[in-house]
């Protein structure tokens, strides 16, 4: 390969070239001297003895030596630089893991793409593989062979919800370091072509139109099961499909012939969203919604649990009447709570000394003091607690006990005066409220039924089980146990099950795949379903083919271009040695 | 020919009238009038008898030894010599030597064994040995008359010898002028010479540079007759390995000289034109004060 020369001006210098071969010339040429006859000169036997002729072969030797030297550094001096080789760049692929990819299934862009990978995997090592998800996430190790890297290639699923490419390029840029190359691959073009010499940019997707769901939610409205789906027409033109709904009666919707309770053609204009609300009676089981097939089958399909949700009973307590009325009047206004005196969830009371029969009980204690006074703020806020979320309290006047000892870790202060605390005692809360009617104003504002809301909303979390029970794809579930289990058997759609660590009775599961999870905690079992419900990702409208960004372009000649100036002075060093010694010599 | 030969001639003319010439005494002298050959001739001097052989002319037959022994015996006289010089001069480049005084020493010493062979009574015919022998012209005037004479012949002399006979005077004196700086064998070259001459001197012109080179250092040596040209460095041993090649080389030719019955002296070319020393040819009894 031959060298490129970043600074030809120096070539300049080789006009001394001329001038060693003046020097040399004039230098080897002897005085003339005419002599009658060369025949007394000729005296071969003794030429060591002195006297020798020039030994035209050690002159030239010398000169030669000298020209070598002066070509190499003139050459070391013109910056000469080689193209690195290939193999020596590493190579990291960005693969766009959002489920667009999946379109048109075997002959879609991400079978074109991994086609295309594999041609240009060949002669590149070594290369790394980072998948553009919400977050960049790399595949695996380094790889040094194509077969290695087709191997982790099958890891490249595009099962994510989105992919935020340019985190992604950025993150492989700073795996690969500075002299790494950047291969882009998605279905979509780029914004703008890329104007970093070091990325390429590969397209293989193409504009489809596309039908999918993108919304599907299942709750309680007025006590009626009501299930709300979203059907978009992600395309210019008007279309067509089928909508079909049926209830599996298995809870995890593995069932292979679900009774059908609603079907109905849906005509949709060009970029039209359609809501189909559907009443289910009570105890429906799972629902599987299906559209017609079309170029992408991931967003044609929902499946939707029912959410459990039961209301928390919550015992009253209280002898104050008015303050009995403001907390059942908040409490209602949550529709999440039963009132009830056995058995009680949350029990609210206004004694400070109150204990609940039920060792699974919650209390919220709303103490008031006779030592009280009216606090105007400014108040400190806890705001990481579940109680303070959407509390305002600017122009609030709280009265409470002024006494800065109060039972509880604070969480909402008056300077040094706790005015509402939490004591938790193994995994039960007991909530201290410090509240003075006559002296407030808290419960005359907004702050009021929110305190109460989240309240009721914070237990009702606590209550064992999943929530919520649909997730959108890539969304995350949270498990609540009842009893302390050290982990829970999480069994994804594809069934490659894993055993996940629980902490303070409860996990997170994030909904990677399309399906029924399930959740099996020491032999209580719970199941949550993930949904492929993302319209940027069922757009295919905007999907493209196409190459962009250029890796020889010549900003990116630091990085593609080695100095070799450091092989001319070695050899000219080398060559000066060689030099010294044969003149030492004579 | 330039001015400066021309000045030599007359410089060797004016010095040659000190002079005359002699036949050295390894060659034999005598003869009718001036000069004797080696062989039986015609002349009045009785030489020695012999027994008549067929063909002898009867005239010579002596009665009375054939009276006394009754045998036919003839009477042998010594051969009449004419006098007479065939001076060489060697014509190659090598004679011209730049910075040396060889060409004027050469045509200094040919005008003077010129003049001189005119006072001991010799004819004279001036050759330049050019590849052929070629006569001088006007080389039976008066040297400084001489015209033709130049030293740019770039072969061996001695082709002129050997390849063609030239046409030297029988039973003549025969004098060679050369620096003698070729390659040849020297016998071979005087065989040649000498072939029906009385006499052959050899006289060997040398320039000091030949003798003692002065010049020292890295020095590409030039060739006057070929312009073969070679890179040396002329040292203290260069010179002294020329010098014993050059002695080599005269021996061989004084040996060859000996061999043939020729008489060889050398000259220093810028001693001779110093004055025209003839010390030399003097002590070699070629030239005698006259």
């Amino acid at each position: 390969m031959l060298p490129i020369f970043t600074a030809p001006l120096a070539f300049i210098a080789l006009l001394a070239v001329p001038a060693l071969v003046a020097i040399y010339w004039l230098r080897q040429r002897g005085r003339e001297h005419q002599v009658s006859s060369l025949m007394l000169w000729l005296d071969e036997r003794q030429r060591r003895e002195g006297g020798r002729r020039f030994e035209r072969l050690q002159t030239p030797l010398l000169f030669f030596l000298e020209l070598a030297i002066l070509l190499l550094i003139v050459m070391a001096a013109a910056g000469p630089v080689s193209r690195a080789g290939e193999s020596q760049r590493p190579l990291v692929i960005v693969l766009d893991d959002s489920f667009s990819l999946l379109a048109d299934r075997e002959d879609g862009a991400r079978a074109r793409a991994g086609a295309a990978i594999e041609r240009e995997l060949r002669g590149y090592a070594p290369v790394r593989l980072v998948l553009a998800r919400e977050t960049p996430q790399v595949l695996g190790e380094a790889i040094n062979t194509p077969e290695q890297a087709m191997k982790q290639l099958q890891g490249w699923q595009c099962r994510a919800p989105e992919a935020d490419l340019e985190a992604a390029i950025a993150f492989a840029f700073e795996l690969g370091g500075a002299r790494a190359r950047v291969l882009a691959v998605t279905d979509h073009a780029p914004t703008q072509a890329p104007n970093e010499s070091r990325l390429q940019w590969w397209a293989f997707g193409s504009a489809r139109p596309n039908i999918a769901f993108v919304n599907a939610s299942r709750t309680t409205r007025d006590g009626q099961e009501v299930c709300w789906l979203e059907i978009a027409n992600l395309s210019a033109q008007a279309s067509k499909t089928t909508l079909s709904v049926a209830e599996c009666p298995a809870q995890n919707a593995a069932c292979n012939s679900p009774a059908s309770i609603h079907q109905q053609s849906i005509e949709l204009g060009p970029r039209e969203t359609r809501r189909v609300t559907l009443q289910l009676k009570t105890g429906t089981l799972a629902l599987r919604a299906r559209l017609s097939e079309d170029a992408l089958a991931l967003d044609n399909e929902v499946i939707l649990l029912p959410e459990p949700r039961k209301p928390v009973r919550v015992e009253m307590r209280v002898r104050n009447d008015a303050l009995r009325a403001l907390l059942e009047k908040a409490a209602q206004a949550s529709q999440q709570v039963s009132f009830t005196a056995s058995d009680p969830e949350l029990v609210i009371t206004d004694q400070a000394d109150a204990n609940a029969e039920n060792a699974s009980a919650w209390m919220l204690r709303l103490i008031s003091e006779p030592n009280a006074a009216s606090f105007l703020g400014p108040f400190v806020v806890d705001r990481a607690h579940p109680l303070t979320e959407g509390l305002s309290l600017g122009g609030v006047v709280w009265g409470g006990g002024k006494s800065e000892q109060f039972t509880g870790t604070p969480i909402i202060t008056a300077g040094n005066v706790p005015l509402l605390t939490d004591l938790e005692r193994a995994g039960k809360h007991d909530v201290r409220l410090r509240l003075r009617l006559d002296l407030s104003t808290l419960h005359e504002t907004p702050n009021w039924p929110i305190l109460i809301w989240n309240m009721i909303s914070w237990r009702a979390r606590a209550v064992p089980g999943v929530r919520p029970t649909n997730v959108r794809l890539g969304a995350e579930t949270a498990l609540t146990l009842d009893a302390n289990v050290e982990s829970v058997r999480v069994t994804p759609p594809d069934h490659q099950a894993r055993q996940l660590p629980v902490r303070d009775r409860t996990m997170t599961v994030k909904a990677d795949g399309i399906g029924v999870y399930e959740l099996d905690a020491g032999g209580a079992k719970y199941v949550f379903a993930s949904n492929a419900l993302r319209q940027e990702e069922s757009d295919l409208a905007e999907c493209a083919s196409g190459r962009w960004g250029d890796w020889t372009q010549a900003t990116a000649l630091q990085w593609e271009y080695t100095s070799v100036a450091w092989v001319a002075l070695l050899l000219a060093l080398l060559t000066l040695s060689a030099h010294a010694v044969l003149a030492a010599r004579g | 020919m330039n001015e400066e030969y021309r000045q030599a001639l007359i410089a060797g003319e004016q010095a040659g009238m000190r002079y005359s010439l002699t036949i050295p005494r390894q060659a034999a002298v005598g003869s009718l009038g001036w000069h004797l050959g080696f062989s039986a001739g015609s002349s009045l001097e009785f030489k020695d008898h012999r027994e008549y052989q067929p063909g002898d002319d009867p005239r010579r037959i002596d009665w009375n030894a054939f009276a006394r022994t009754d045998k036919p015996i003839i009477k042998l006289y010594r051969e009449e010599v004419s006098p007479h010089l065939d001076l060489v001069i060697d014509g190659s480049r090598s004679m011209a030597l730049a910075e040396s005084a060889k060409a004027q020493a050469a045509l200094g010493l040919a005008a003077i064994f010129a003049v001189a062979a005119a006072n001991a009574g010799y004819s004279r015919t001036a050759w330049v040995a050019r590849g052929q022998c070629l006569k001088v012209e006007n080389s039976h005037d008066l040297p400084s008359r001489w015209a033709g004479l130049d030293f740019d012949y770039r072969g061996n002399p001695a082709d002129s010898f050997m390849q063609a006979a030239p046409m030297w005077r029988r039973q003549g004196v025969r004098v060679l002028l050369s620096d003698l700086l070729w390659l040849c064998e020297p016998l071979l070259v005087l065989q040649h010479l000498a072939r029906g001459a009385t006499a052959v001197i050899v006289v060997q012109v040398l320039a000091e540079a030949d003798i003692a080179p002065a010049a020292r250092g890295r020095l590409r040596l030039v060739d006057t007759e070929t312009q073969e040209q070679r890179e040396i460095v002329v040292d203290d041993a260069a010179i002294k390995r020329y010098r014993a090649a050059l002695s080599r080389h005269e021996q061989n030719w004084h040996r060859a000289c000996r061999q043939a019955g020729a008489v060889m002296t050398q000259v220093i070319a810028e001693q001779v034109v110093d004055g025209w020393n003839l010390s030399e040819l003097a002590a070699a009894e070629i030239l005698k004060a006259s």
